[in-house]
């Protein structure tokens, strides 16, 4: 029979038995190792393409219609011309074979030349001596609203020769001729005399003033280069505008019918091709406005587009280093008529260009190198980074990224090849949104790229821009299109 | 006995021996009930009677304290072949539930009266008692120590719960003999709430987005505070707790607690019990917090860069923050104490032989915990009573349990345990229990 005692005593031997002591010395627990990988999210944003542009740089020819088109602008001077250029009084000379005579004004038709400057030369012989006084006369070059006169006094034989200064004078022919005479008489009785020969030679005419009714003349401005500088850091051979206008824009003093025409017009590429520019009214011939009156300017304006001219072929191009012409201006066209110009007088050719930014782009490269020194990688066994975007501006981008050491070699790629980054937002048939493009990036950090780029030296983006579709069909940018992005980072 | 009655004696036995596989968690003490000689043995039945004409408990401290989740050895674990020791924190995830408890129940018996007049037997006594529930997901260890990277696209339940009550107890009540075979009692609880601090609602879900690594948060917090003082919640959040000095002047409950035990023949002894039936209105300095709303962090909004302005890094958790909506409500309330379901079963097939067990159902806020235990007790003359118990909790089934008493005239010492295997095997122990204390006894019936 079981007894209490025995109970009793069985109990006591069971807990003495389980008695092992717990002797725990957490002074040997070892420091645990957090094993654990975390996802986070790091940064997102979302910026709207103007405010982009305005970070990025001055895009002075960006201009933002108040619905948000973009549109490229490019508003410059191409060449200017001052009436010296156009015009000019040649040098005469004018040997009298007799005391007075009539000699024909060089530019037929004119009725009145203010000089600027010019020097009236004079040269008398005679082969004995005698006391004699030599009168001029010019009657139709007036100094202050007076005919021009000098007196040469003479006593030996031989060659005298003077000058006058004409600057502030005016020829005012009369039916094309300017009237010349002089007379001589001895200085002591003054009876007439005569000399042996009289010669006037007018040099360095410079025109302040011309009037008259001129015959047709051409006025060759001569070819001028005009180097093109637009502050963009990247060329864009593959780039297609698809409407792009250009105003040549031509401002004028001159005072006469005329024809204008450009002798060339052309487009130097990037790489020192010319492109010749075509459009008719240049080749044919158009004619300037005209200025309501002296010191007043004219403005004649050329609207070149895709239909009337090749523009569209110059600007596949790429951005001109520089545009080369030879503007041709033949004054009365039609013949004789009445006109003027002034010393003061220009002609101006300028240039605007204008495109909304609605265009085709085709697997256009970026490429940025960054020096590396990622000290944080030491703490990361490996990770990834995702990058989710959701894109309004119809852009696709791609990306590599090439780890480089410091020799420039390659070792390491973070992608296999070039990876979708962005992609562009869907269009319609006339280039405009109609969605967003959705893409996400996942760039795994494993060990044998985390030791790749504890290696590189450098790291080389290169992305390529495409517009939407591979380029294949026009786009429209627009200010107020965004760009969201969230960055999340995932390391263990 | 009928071969009826052992049938239904045996296929009670049998439920009760399969409920722990349906998962029993942290309970109430057990021991009392396999010490039925001292007078704690009505706290589970106030049907059960000590024996005593006049018996009289003095302070009897309780303490139990019990965790579903592991044992100490579950997460320290040997380096095999070293002499040192590691955190085995992928062990312990595996053997985590889904939701794992921390209790602790402190009880303090002041004093304890029963007089026994004729066939009516008087109940009376004072009780200070102290309760701590807690609750932790599964998925906030796992996401303390695994991360969040495994689980990306997982929505984690990581917001704990918790309860913690002390309240004072003073109760009346009564034993009284219905018939030859049946023993009814009763205690009516007057209750004072010194302190309360609970959740209503412990929602905090993390999810982390597999396409971005978003975060999203979404939290349903509530808690429940009386006889303590948060102090000022604004826009930032600065605790200075203080507790309320007033016993007995706020925070009144009651709670009822009865049990019949029915003796089929003398051998046998079917018993069921409900204690701590009540509730507590709290009054004093009651108040509720909310807090609620879900939050995204999606990463540090870089678009002011391209406005030209500067990123403000100091204001981002105040601006996440704005999501969530913390409010502070002036509210009385009440609270339900853990209420009580005994079923019990003793057989004396001998006069000093007692083979007993019991089915402790708790329900307590909407869900029922059970808990098992067996046990053998044993006289040894008058002067010993001693037992051993098997106890299932908490999904552990090697809790064994000592209860002891010794008498030296009226004097009667106990000392009792529902694991006394605890302190030895600290290690794989998930629970721990005592109690002791001292009665006087007068006018012991020893064949009670």
């Amino acid at each position: 029979m079981l007894r209490p005692w025995t109970l009793f005593g069985s109990a006591l031997a069971l807990l003495l038995l389980s008695s092992c002591a717990w002797e725990e010395d957490l002074s040997r627990l070892k420091t645990p190792e957090w094993q654990g990988s975390l996802a986070a999210p790091v940064a997102k944003g979302s910026i709207r393409l103007g405010d982009a542009l305005d970070q990025i740089g001055d895009f002075s020819y960006l201009r933002v219609d108040p619905d948000g088109t973009l549109v490229f602008l490019a508003d410059f001077p191409l060449a200017s011309y001052s009436l010296p250029e156009l015009v000019s009084l040649p040098d005469f000379q004018v040997a009298f074979l007799e005391p007075s005579m009539g000699v024909p004004f060089p530019i037929e038709g004119a009725t009145l030349v203010d000089l600027s400057a010019g020097t009236l030369q004079y040269s008398i012989f005679q082969s004995v001596s005698q006391d004699v006084r030599v009168e001029f006369r010019i009657r139709d070059l007036l100094s202050n609203g007076q005919e021009t006169r000098w007196v040469v006094l003479l006593e030996e034989a031989g060659t005298f020769e003077g000058s006058l200064d004409l600057a502030g004078s005016s020829f005012q022919p009369r039916n094309g001729l300017i009237s010349l005479s002089y007379d001589v008489y001895l200085q002591n009785t003054q009876e007439p005399a005569a000399v042996d020969r009289v010669i006037l030679g007018f040099s360095d005419l410079e025109i302040g003033y011309i009037e008259g009714s001129l015959e047709t003349m051409e006025l060759s401005l001569g070819q001028d280069s005009l180097p093109v500088k637009i502050d963009l850091d990247m060329e864009l051979p593959q780039l297609t505008l698809l409407e792009p206008t250009m105003d040549i824009i031509i401002e004028s003093q001159v005072g006469m019918p005329n024809r204008f025409t450009f002798a060339s017009f052309s487009w130097i590429g990037s790489g020192g091709e010319s492109l010749p520019l075509i459009y008719a009214p240049f080749t044919d011939g158009a004619s300037l406005e005209l200025p309501a009156g002296p010191k007043a300017w004219a403005e004649t304006r050329f609207s070149l587009n895709r239909d009337n001219s090749n523009i569209v072929d110059l600007l596949a191009s790429g951005i001109p280093t520089a545009i080369v012409s030879e503007p041709l201006i033949e004054a009365f066209p039609a013949g004789s008529g009445s006109g003027f110009l002034t010393d003061q007088d220009s002609i101006k050719v300028r240039v605007e260009a204008e495109a909304p930014l609605a265009f085709q782009l085709a697997e256009f490269e970026l490429t940025q190198s960054f020096d590396l020194d990622l000290d944080i990688i030491d703490l990361i066994h490996s990770g990834s980074l995702v990058l989710v975007t959701e894109n309004e501006i119809p852009l696709d981008m791609s990306l590599q990224a090439l780890l480089l050491d410091e020799h420039g070699q390659l070792i390491d790629s973070l992608f296999d090849a070039q990876t979708p980054l962005l992609a562009g937002a869907a269009v319609n048939s006339q280039g405009t949104v109609t969605g967003s493009g959705q893409e996400r990036l996942e760039l795994v950090f494993d060990e044998s790229t985390l030791q790749a780029l504890d290696r590189a030296s450098s790291i080389q983006f290169r992305a390529r821009v495409s517009s939407s579709q591979g380029g294949q069909v026009p786009v429209r940018l627009n200010a107020d299109q965004r760009l969201s992005f969230q960055l999340g980072a995932l390391v263990r | 006995m009928t071969l009826t009655t052992f049938r239904l004696v045996g296929q009670g036995l049998l439920l009760l021996l399969l409920w722990p596989m349906a998962g029993v968690q942290a309970q109430g003490e057990l021991s009392p009930f396999f010490l039925p000689r001292s007078l704690q043995g009505n706290l589970l039945n106030p049907a059960s009677s000590d024996g005593g004409t006049v018996s009289i408990g003095l302070a009897s401290p309780s303490l139990l304290v019990s965790h579903s989740g592991f044992a100490f050895g579950d997460l320290v674990q040997p380096v095999p072949g070293q002499d040192s020791s590691f955190l085995a924190f992928d062990q312990l995830l595996s053997e985590l539930g889904d939701n794992n408890r921390v209790q602790g129940e402190l009880r303090a018996d002041l004093l304890s009266l029963a007089i026994g007049i004729r066939s009516f037997r008087l109940l009376a006594g004072v009780s200070s008692r102290a309760r701590l529930d807690m609750s932790y997901p599964k998925d906030l260890i796992r996401l303390a120590w695994n991360g969040n990277a495994p689980y990306l696209g997982e929505t984690m339940s990581i917001g704990p719960a918790f309860r913690a009550i002390a309240w004072q107890e003073v109760f009346v009540g009564g034993q009284m003999k219905v018939g030859e075979s049946v023993q009814v009692g009763g205690r009516l609880k007057y209750l004072s709430g010194t302190g309360y601090a609970g959740t209503r609602r412990s929602q905090l879900a993390w999810t982390t987005s597999p396409e971005t690594y978003a975060w999203d948060l979404d939290l349903d917090y509530s808690l429940q505070t009386a006889g303590l003082d948060l102090g000022e919640l604004g826009d930032s959040i600065q605790l200075s707790p203080s507790v309320s000095p007033l016993f007995f002047q706020q925070n009144h409950g009651v709670s009822v607690e009865v049990g019949v035990l029915f003796r089929p023949i003398k051998q046998l002894e079917l018993g069921f019990s409900a204690v701590d039936i009540g509730s507590i209105k709290w009054t004093g300095m009651a108040r509720r917090y909310d807090a609620a709303g879900s939050l995204t962090f999606d990463g540090v909004d870089l678009s002011p860069l391209w406005q030209g302005d500067s990123i403000d890094f100091a204001g981002l958790p105040d601006s996440l923050l704005q999501a969530i909506t913390v409010t502070e409500t002036e509210e009385t309330f009440s609270t339900a104490l853990p209420g009580r379901y005994q079923v019990s079963v003793a057989l004396e097939p001998l006069r000093w032989v007692r083979v007993s067990s019991i089915v402790q159902a708790e329900y307590d806020r909407g869900t029922w915990r059970p808990a098992l235990a067996v046990g053998a007790q044993a006289r040894a003359g008058k002067w010993l009573d001693f037992g051993l118990s098997w106890m299932a909790r908490d999904g552990q089934w090697d809790i064994i349990g000592l209860q002891t008493s010794l008498r030296a005239g009226p004097v009667v010492t106990y000392l009792m345990s529902d694991h006394i295997l605890a302190p030895l095997r600290a290690r794989q122990a998930q629970m721990a229990h005592v109690r002791l204390g001292m009665n006087i006894q007068l006018g012991y019936k020893k064949d009670k």
